[in-house]
């Protein structure tokens, strides 16, 4: 199918809303497990492709950097400022994101990615129209996480 | 009118102009709108002939780039051509858009045109319903439901 469908998000839950170069996804906020500053990311002495480490639950995390086609990039542009926490199952990895906030209201439709843009292991989920204006992409955090774990090679 | 004057048919296509040489068409019926610069929104994650929607109507319709599909190099074309089609007549009918080069040309279109499907670019044979000779050129004409159903072979 490739018109556009409708459906009822999951859950009314909160949304959160990451800011990377202008895309925007949108992923539940009770998946994300800390929002930390982009000074508390310790860029010294990071693995590659990780850009920087962050410390929670008393070890050290890897932290990554994304382009707005959600690859990995080694050049941390000047408007990243916050890191987002996820758990990958066995630990965690942060994103640097330009912002972090919470959408006001909560779509309440959700619409299917179309067909022909729809590749495999895509993290994008659908999409959503906030504010009848903004388009953002819907996603999870385990989706991000298998994206980039891919991207990482782990 | 006058014995032997050819009968002028009314217009029953769209020549639709997606550049890089890339032409095709589709019935008059099809084609609802064109739309000058319309603002697009990219989508991470999905292929390069097909990354962006274009809010429309209350839907989300995903836009495709004819070239870049049959393996051009990807363009900013100004105008979008907004498509309406079914898969089966009995169906409901399907929204999505196609960026354009230049606008939309009117033409008349007969049975005794049909033609083989150009050899350049590649890959018609998957996109195409049919094809007619136009001018000199074998245009086909778009099969929307495949293009833009996400199945072909091609990249």
């Amino acid at each position: 199918m490739n018109t556009t469908t409708l459906t009822q998000p999951a859950s009314n839950a909160a949304m959160a809303l990451l800011s990377i170069s202008g895309v925007r996804l949108m992923l539940p906020q009770r998946e994300i497990r800390a929002l930390e500053s982009l000074a508390d990311v310790a860029m010294q002495d990071a693995e590659l492709p990780a850009v920087g480490g962050i410390q929670h639950a008393q070890q050290r995390w890897p932290v990554y950097c994304l382009s707005p086609e959600l690859t990995l990039q080694a050049a941390v542009p000047a408007e990243r400022r916050a890191c987002v926490l996820l758990e990958t199952g066995t630990g965690y990895m942060g994103i640097l994101c330009d912002d972090v906030s919470i959408a006001r209201r909560v779509p309440d439709r959700q619409h299917e990615l179309p067909s022909a843009m729809r590749v495999p292991d895509t993290p994008v989920l659908g999409l959503a129209v906030l504010d009848e204006q903004e388009i953002v992409c819907v996603t999870s955090a385990e989706r991000l996480v298998a994206h980039l774990t891919r991207q990482v090679g782990m | 009118m006058a014995a032997g004057k050819p009968v002028m048919q009314p217009p029953n296509a769209w020549l639709l102009d997606f550049g890089q040489s890339c032409r095709a068409a589709v019935g008059t019926r099809v084609l609802l709108q064109i739309m000058e610069r319309p603002k697009l929104h990219a989508v991470p994650c999905s292929p390069a002939y097909c990354h962006s929607v274009l809010s429309w109507q209350g839907r989300l319709l995903p836009v495709m780039d004819m070239a870049v599909r049959l393996g051009g190099v990807r363009q900013a074309p100004r105008l979008l051509a907004v498509v309406g089609y079914r898969d089966q007549p009995d169906e409901p009918v399907h929204f999505a858009a196609l960026l354009l080069d230049a606008l939309p040309v009117a033409i008349s279109v007969s049975n005794t045109q049909a033609s083989p499907l150009p050899e350049q670019p590649a890959g018609w044979d998957q996109f195409a319903l049919s094809c007619f000779a136009y001018q000199d050129a074998a245009i086909p004409i778009l099969h929307l439901g495949r293009i833009f159903s996400g199945q072909s072979d091609i990249g």
